[in-house]
């Protein structure tokens, strides 16, 4: 399965275990919405396939996001390893640090990445039923909404206060709990 | 206008030929085929993308994407803060792609346009409500229905309620929908109204013929005459597939590739004065938020409910995705994402999309691909700001317990509403909202003046003969609501005086 995604011909013989190692660390390890490698995510494929339809500047993006992403212990924590180098719940971590990266660059490519890892994910059947998304289409809706539940008065100040269209909106008060 | 070049050449096969060769089988290009054909022209349609079957997309966002969005939807703007630009590309255009969302260009922009580039035939009042309400017959353009609404529009409306915001159910081209919330990946049972479903088999039914999987890729001339158009063949990855092809036009070439590509021909036919210029969008923006019960977004229509507020520039709406987008949206990483998603269902998700002032355009890179240089205001920045807050408001209105504002240097989570000021404290930079476009206008601007426009109120190309741009790619000004019908309303207006005048 690891390399699967290499055998189309867009990656690099090592960027597909990248791939499977920065997409999944995504997804976590734990008691994680994969509960098994049978549950047929390819990560690398998923991967690939966008590499291969994006445009080439997005493809060079992608590409640079995976480099980053698997090269990030080096340059982001000084560690000569690579992202499937470290612990599992390490690499959950330094992707929330890459997500929320001062650099603009960064964070797009790293939401590009999560992307991919998504799409990956929910192409398994075993992850889209644990995820609960199809439930509401399964049972036509039946879905039973509260009552609104805000807990203060909180005059929003949304437009400019030299505006002097009305626009503030006040939220009414939540119930008692 | 730049003398056309490109003489006609004679040593490329010749595919097929018509009265009109209409280059796009989106919004524009199949209402325009609707018409001619109709009205007893010969019409070919040519189209890049492939023609798919409603009841066999694939229901993985991957593979759809991959068949029938425009480079897997990663086309991005050339600007210092880049954000991608959404188009279909398939039969259908965009509307196989779209929420089918209909709306009619709201008066006031209607109006100004029609004074300001001297369109008042072209966007004459009583003739566009006639033909509105040909259309809106023709493509079972309804409101939503209750059973239909889903618990993510469900709940926007409790949340707009509570904020003493004016809301209504979206009208849609989908009378018959049965909730499925897939029109990103179309719809199973064909119930959206889409161009591939409506207008492209009906200009079948009357002769019309459709070569899908053809690019391109410039527009010939017999002086200054449009007499063929010049492409090649390619496969569903877009990759070119043998030699170059010719389709012949006798009485017109029609482009409706829509508002980048549109251009695009046009330029590398060597037409460039004001060609590309005038691109502008809707940049768009969601907020999700998490509830403590389900909210169902899997079911129910993916658009149903929305907020106008044309004198701020916004408008609002329920955005169902399909859960690989709705989970990208969500933050965290490692187990603290797991977590989430395996509550995918607990998730409410909204739009807000502006009318932006930004001004950009489009033109071709060495290798011919687009390149679309457009970078938002700080206006337009502070337009979506607000919005932004708006959906936080309203998602805690609803009874949200966990707003993810997608502001990048605000909380990744707020929980609760005295957070949501926040997000308007101070004024933001372009680089820490992440935004996306899917309504595109411009680049083939429509006007009396030549100095001023790239095709006349007929919407002919000015100082060239038989050629004609049907798409969004005319429009001035974007619209501040969905385009899809005004671009109908322009392209039938437009084909049926196109007709007429050939009659005559």
């Amino acid at each position: 399965m690891l390399f699967s995604a290499a055998a189309e011909g867009t990656m690099m013989r090592f960027e597909g275990p990248w791939a499977e190692a920065v997409l999944g660390a995504f997804a976590g390890c734990g008691d994680s919405l994969v509960s098994s490698p049978t549950d047929g995510v390819d990560y690398a494929a998923s991967y690939a396939r966008m590499l291969r339809r994006a445009t080439g500047r997005a493809a060079l993006g992608l590409r640079l996001a995976l480099w980053l992403a698997a090269l990030s212990p080096l340059w982001l924590l000084g560690k000569c390893a690579t992202l499937a180098g470290l612990p599992q719940e390490e690499r959950g971590e330094l992707l929330a640090r890459l997500v929320a990266h001062p650099s603009f660059a960064v964070r797009e490519l790293m939401l590009l990445l999560k992307l991919c890892a998504a799409m990956a994910l929910f192409a398994a059947p075993a992850v889209r039923q644990q995820s609960g998304y199809d439930e509401a289409q399964a049972a036509q809706s039946d879905v039973r909404l509260r009552l609104p539940r805000v807990d203060e008065r909180l005059a929003l100040r949304v437009w400019p206060a030299n505006d002097d269209r009305p626009g503030e909106v006040e939220l009414p008060p939540r119930e008692a709990p | 206008m730049t003398r056309p070049r490109l003489p006609m050449g004679r040593s490329i096969q010749t595919l097929d030929d018509a009265d009109y060769v209409i280059v796009g089988t989106g919004a524009g290009g199949a209402t325009a085929a609707r018409v001619l054909s109709e009205a007893g022209h010969s019409v070919v349609m040519l189209e890049e993308g492939p023609e798919l079957s409603p009841a066999t997309r694939p229901r993985a966002l991957l593979d759809a994407m991959a068949q029938a969005m425009r480079d897997i939807g990663t086309l991005g703007t050339a600007a210092h803060v880049p954000f991608p630009l959404v188009q279909g590309r398939a039969v259908g255009g965009s509307t196989a792609i779209n929420s089918g969302i209909i709306w009619r260009m709201p008066e006031p922009v209607r109006h100004a346009l029609a004074r300001d580039y001297g369109l008042e035939e072209l966007l004459d009042a009583a003739a566009l409500e006639r033909i509105y309400g040909r259309i809106e017959d023709e493509l079972e353009v309804d409101e939503v229905d209750e059973a239909v609404m889903g618990g993510n529009g469900e709940l926007m409306r409790r949340g707009a309620e509570a904020l003493g915001l004016r809301g209504q159910k979206t009208a849609r081209n989908a009378r018959r929908c049965r909730g499925r919330a897939r029109c990103l990946q179309g719809c199973p049972e064909g119930a959206r109204q889409s161009m591939e479903v409506s207008y492209v088999p009906r200009a079948q039914a009357h002769g019309a013929r459709l070569h899908a999987g053809f690019r391109v890729r410039q527009v010939e001339f017999e002086g200054r005459v449009a007499r063929a158009v010049v492409g090649e063949r390619v496969d569903e990855d877009g990759r070119r597939v043998g030699g170059r092809v010719r389709v012949r036009a006798r009485r017109g070439v029609i482009l409706s590739a829509g508002a980048i590509h549109s251009p695009l021909i046009l330029r590398n036919s060597g037409l460039r004065a004001r060609v590309g210029d005038g691109f502008t969008a809707h940049p768009g923006a969601a907020v999700v938020g998490r509830f403590e019960h389900s909210v169902g977004m899997g079911f129910g229509a993916t658009q149903s409910y929305q907020v106008p507020l044309f004198d701020r520039g916004l408008k609002l709406e329920s955005l169902s995705l399909p859960p690989e987008l709705l989970a990208a949206r969500i933050p965290g990483s490692g187990d603290v994402w797991s977590e989430r998603l395996r509550h995918l269902d607990d998730f409410a998700q909204w739009a807000t999309i502006a009318r932006a002032r930004a001004r950009g355009r489009v033109r071709s890179t060495l290798g011919g691909r687009p390149r679309v240089d457009y970078e938002l205001t700080a206006e337009d920045v502070a337009m979506m700001q607000r919005g932004i807050a708006l959906l936080a408001a309203m998602l805690f209105a609803a009874g949200a317990c966990e707003v993810y504002p997608g502001v990048s240097g605000l909380p990744e989570v707020l929980t609760g509403p005295e957070q949501v000021s926040l997000i308007t404290a101070r004024p933001l930079k372009r680089q820490r909202l992440h935004l996306m476009a899917s309504h595109l206008f411009g680049g083939a601007c429509a006007g009396s003046d030549p100095a001023r426009s790239v095709v006349d109120p007929e919407l002919r190309v000015h100082g060239v003969e038989g050629l004609h741009v049907m798409d969004a790619s005319v429009f001035p000004d974007n619209l501040g609501v969905n385009p899809q019908h005004s671009i109908m309303a322009v392209a039938y207006h437009a084909a049926e005086r196109l007709a007429e005048a050939q009659t005559n």
